[in-house]
């Protein structure tokens, strides 16, 4: 009976497991829809734009011809200057509100979020709208004879990056002040620290993992986005616009040259990562939580200082949403605004584009179903399965978060559009480019989650009967849900919002907002493209105040 | 027929070797306890018995059917686990009925089983109330009753009472003890704790490197220790080096007579043992079967039913006495010279190394 028993057991008779065949789909699904495309870039970079030949002459090309070469260095400069922007306004934020009593804290983190989670273009024009060449501050300061320093180029585009991306830094950074043992900070002043060197010697060295992992996304981003170069630009070009006006131009053919730029600015997002991992790596720090840091009360004078800057940084942050909101409820007559109030730019979105805004919702929500879906999966393995496959997962998943969406979008145009694979213009292929783009902020989500989830109750759960499948549903799904809901949300918020990738795929049919909007700034349609503005900025703080009431840890969710 | 069978189970996790040559027989209805410290191998033997490790090698029978390469949720074991363990998001009455309901039990057969289960861990009260309502002791009750409803042909229990404070644990250790043997339910039970292991078990199984050391009943792992590990890890315990020259053997340059150290070969290093409790300090008489030495005080300590003392021999060993609380014994200072007697044939010998062998 023994070995009966034995033999039904065998190795050769078992059936692969449930997780072993959600592994081989995750890895098949991220293999298609990520490595892919991604792969067929890389291929395209190197076969010759005229010729077609194998050959690095694409590369040089890039390094030498002072068209490609101007907008390399423009793209470094603006994201080394709009990192170092962010920073500057970033940290000492966050050193007031952890180490100061500030009134109204929250209303300074909830405007940080805001902030971040605001359609990133929305910036660059309402910057346009009140200090461009017929903005609202410039005209009114040109009455009294005053020059405005122009809010183009260069300047223009690392204010709306540092003012845009600070509160990365910020939250981060706070988070991590307020996780300092204070006895450090108290150990360094009784070993003779004045107040400054204290902070120099100390808090800074402990807290530079969270200002530099802030400091990297802030990078990342600036040199990945589209919006506000194209439109803050105003001949500056950056590797992202060229790339996205060269594979327009290159439209007929295979969009080579824009293909090659896009590989060189995934290298330099990988090399800024790289390069900060390696920072990192050397710097551990075991924290035992034993004394929390207090909060210092300050004098009527500092108060007042430090009050003010605080709560102008966030006001100016904050401006081009105001500004936004406000423009959506002026009277326009075509591009030209009246000067009364009213809702016809609201009357004329609804009249003229709500296929942009159904299709917005649309997209956005069919893709969260699938992050949904797909995360929850995909982080049991990452956390739970011990394999080489869910350690190559974790860092796969990286991936989305350094490739720009226009790189990632041409990938989709190169890869899906043999048939009978074709889905160039379908509504699919931008819900599936969404939805890998966005993926890492669910599994990150719900990652975290599973983490505090003890193994023993699944293990409890299997124990008594349950099979794996059964386990996970019965089980661990319940226990996940919060984490999946708040990774639902982040991942509504930035798919709603997503432009970089869509503008490259968009057909009149699957046009979204943020692509209407940006149609309608370059075509000087502020009024409509404001409306179109509040209605996501509305929807974009709605999901915030979700995650808000959802989340214990309210702010620091966000990052 | 033994209810659990373990054949030469082989586990390692790279280079690492966490089991080895493994091979135990709990004969049905025993309490049979992995005691080991951390590390050695007692939590993967049973987390393989459950099915949670795959073993490299070797055989694992229960009630006679080999269930080593079974689906952990198919072999029907039911585990206690260390961190209790209970779903936080069903009721406790869900929690205990939950592998009823994997193994498709009618609805009223469900109720009443776990109506009886929920009296004996003594939660009726209970049932409507969710987990994160319940004390850990009361969480642990669930985990022991969502295991016991099952009928399972084994219980296996991971340091179920690590979590909870000293007095709690010394109760719900008896009531585990009483109601498995009212239920005479074949256990495995695992502890670093040899208090605990010795006052629940039929069996104690020391473990160390990943090997058995010792399978035997408490009195035998305490009183007759198999190597100089389980004798140090099982009960308080102390150890010094033995000279043998052939003018006999000796402990910190003063000779001893020890007739069990006779055959051994002058020249070799051998170990002696004696337990705390077999040394009287300052004796008013001693025998020719008593060893005596001398030593100097560092500490006494008293704990309420006893002292302890300990000492310093001219070579540098430290000692341990227990005694019962004397006036005369509380009043010595740090460096007070005290003669220290025990009974020679209380004195065990063994080889050096962790795991010396016994040589006497």
């Amino acid at each position: 009976m023994t070995s009966l028993a034995a033999n039904a057991f065998s190795g050769k008779l078992r059936l692969p497991g449930f997780w072993t065949v959600v592994t081989i789909l995750a890895v098949l699904l991220l293999a298609v829809f990520l490595i892919l495309p991604i792969l067929n870039v890389f291929a395209i970079s190197f076969f010759d734009a005229k010729s077609g030949e194998l050959g690095i002459s694409n590369y040089i090309q890039v390094f030498t011809r002072r068209y490609y070469t101007t907008a390399l260095w423009n793209t470094l400069l603006i994201g080394v200057l709009g990192m170092l922007g962010a920073c500057l306004i970033g940290v000492p934020l966050a050193f007031c509100t952890s180490r100061y009593r500030i009134r109204g804290r929250a209303v300074i983190a909830t405007f940080a979020v805001l902030v971040l989670c605001a359609p990133p273009f929305i910036g660059a024009y309402a910057w346009i709208m009140l200090f461009g060449s017929n903005g609202a501050v410039t005209n009114f300061l040109e009455a009294f004879g005053i020059n405005v320093p122009t809010i183009y180029g260069i300047p223009g585009i690392v204010l709306v990056f540092s003012l845009k991306f600070f509160p990365y830094i910020y939250l981060m950074t706070e988070n991590a002040l307020n996780t300092i043992n204070k006895s450090f900070e108290d150990a360094a002043e009784n070993l003779g620290c004045t107040t400054f060197e204290r902070f120099m010697k100390v808090t800074l060295p402990l807290v530079f993992p969270a200002v530099s992992t802030g400091a990297i996304i802030c990078f990342v981003l600036s040199i990945a986005d589209f919006g506000t170069p194209a439109i803050l630009g105003h001949g500056v070009r950056t590797l992202s616009t060229i790339a996205y006006s060269q594979y327009t131009s290159e439209m007929a053919g295979t969009p080579t040259m824009a293909v090659t730029i896009s590989m060189v600015m995934i290298a330099i997002s990988m090399g800024a990562l790289l390069l900060q991992r390696r920072i990192l790596a050397k710097r551990r720090y075991a924290g035992a939580m034993t004394s929390r840091p207090v909060k210092k009360s300050m004098s009527r004078a500092k108060s007042a200082l430090v009050h003010g800057f605080c709560y102008l940084v966030v006001f100016i942050a904050m401006l081009p949403s105001f500004t936004v909101v406000y423009t959506s409820f002026l009277e326009t007559n075509g591009p030209v605004f009246t000067g009364g109030f009213g809702l016809d730019s609201y009357a004329r979105i609804m009249r003229d584009s709500p296929a942009a805004i159904a299709n917005s919702f649309m997209f956005a929500l069919a893709a969260v179903v699938l992050i949904a879906i797909v995360s929850g999966l995909l982080s049991f393995i990452v956390v739970r399965r011990d394999n080489f496959v869910a350690g190559s997962l974790d860092l796969l998943l990286m991936v989305p978060y350094l490739i720009p969406g226009i790189v990632m979008a041409i990938g989709y145009v190169a890869t899906f559009r043999h048939p009978p694979f074709d889905i160039t213009g379908t509504a699919l292929i931008i819900v599936l480019i969404v939805f890998i783009r966005r993926l890492p902020y669910g599994v990150r989500s719900t990652t975290s989650i599973l983490r505090q989830i003890k193994p023993s109750i699944e293990e409890a759960a299997v124990n008594l009967g349950a099979s794996p499948a059964k386990t996970f549903t019965s089980v661990t799904v319940p226990l996940m849900m919060p984490g999946l809901i708040i990774g639902s949300l982040m991942s509504f918020i930035t798919a709603i919002n997503e432009l970089s990738s869509t503008l490259i795929l968009y057909t009149s049919k699957t046009i979204t907002m943020p692509v209407l909007i940006y149609i309608q700034v370059i075509d000087g349609e502020f009024g409509t493209a404001a409306a179109l503005s509040t209605v996501l900025l509305v929807s974009t703080g709605l999901c915030v105040f979700a995650v808000f009431r959802l989340s214990e840890s309210k702010e620091s969710a966000f990052v | 027929m033994a209810a659990v069978e373990i054949s030469n189970i082989r586990k390692s996790y790279g280079d690492v070797l966490a089991l080895s040559g493994i091979n135990i027989s709990i004969p049905s209805g025993s309490f049979f306890t992995l005691l080991g410290p951390s590390g050695c191998g007692k939590t993967t033997l049973l987390r393989t018995i459950a099915g949670f490790h795959q073993q490299d090698s070797g055989g694992i029978g229960v009630e006679g059917q080999a269930i080593e390469h079974m689906p952990a949720h198919k072999r029907d074991v039911g585990m206690v686990f260390q961190d209790y363990a209970v779903f936080p998001h069903i009721s406790v009455y869900d929690n205990i009925a939950f592998g009823l309901k994997q193994r498709k039990v009618a609805k009223r057969e469900i109720a009443e089983r776990v109506s009886k289960i929920l009296k004996v861990v003594q939660l009726t009260p209970y049932a409507s109330r969710m987990p994160h309502e319940l004390s850990g002791g009361q969480q642990q009750r669930v985990g022991l009753a969502r295991a016991l409803v099952i009928n399972p042909k084994v219980l296996l229990m991971d340091e179920p009472l690590s979590n909870l404070d000293a007095k709690l644990r010394v109760d719900l250790r008896r009531e585990i003890r009483s109601i498995q043997q009212s239920m005479n339910m074949t256990t495995v039970y695992v502890t670093h704790d040899q208090e605990e292991a010795l006052a629940m078990s039929d069996i104690v199984c020391v473990m160390y490197g990943g090997i058995i050391q010792q399978a035997a009943t408490p009195l035998e792992v305490y009183n007759n220790p198999s190597n100089r590990f389980v004798a140090s890890f099982v009960g308080a315990n102390n150890f010094f080096e033995l000279t043998l020259s052939p003018s006999g053997a000796s402990i910190a340059g003063l000779s001893v007579n020890l007739p069990q150290a006779a055959k051994l070969a002058s020249g070799e290093t051998v170990v002696a043992a004696i337990r705390p409790e077999y040394i009287s300090i300052n004796p008013d008489t001693t025998t020719p079967e008593t060893v005596t030495l001398t030593a100097k005080v560092r500490q006494v300590s008293f704990t309420g039913r006893e002292l302890t003392v300990a000492a310093v021999l001219p070579s540098g060993e430290e000692i341990e006495a227990i005694t019962a609380p004397s006036a005369d014994i509380l009043a010595l200072h740090p460096d007070d010279q005290v003669t220290l007697a025990f009974p020679a044939d209380k004195v065990q010998l063994y080889a050096d190394g962790v795991t010396g062998a016994r040589l006497s």
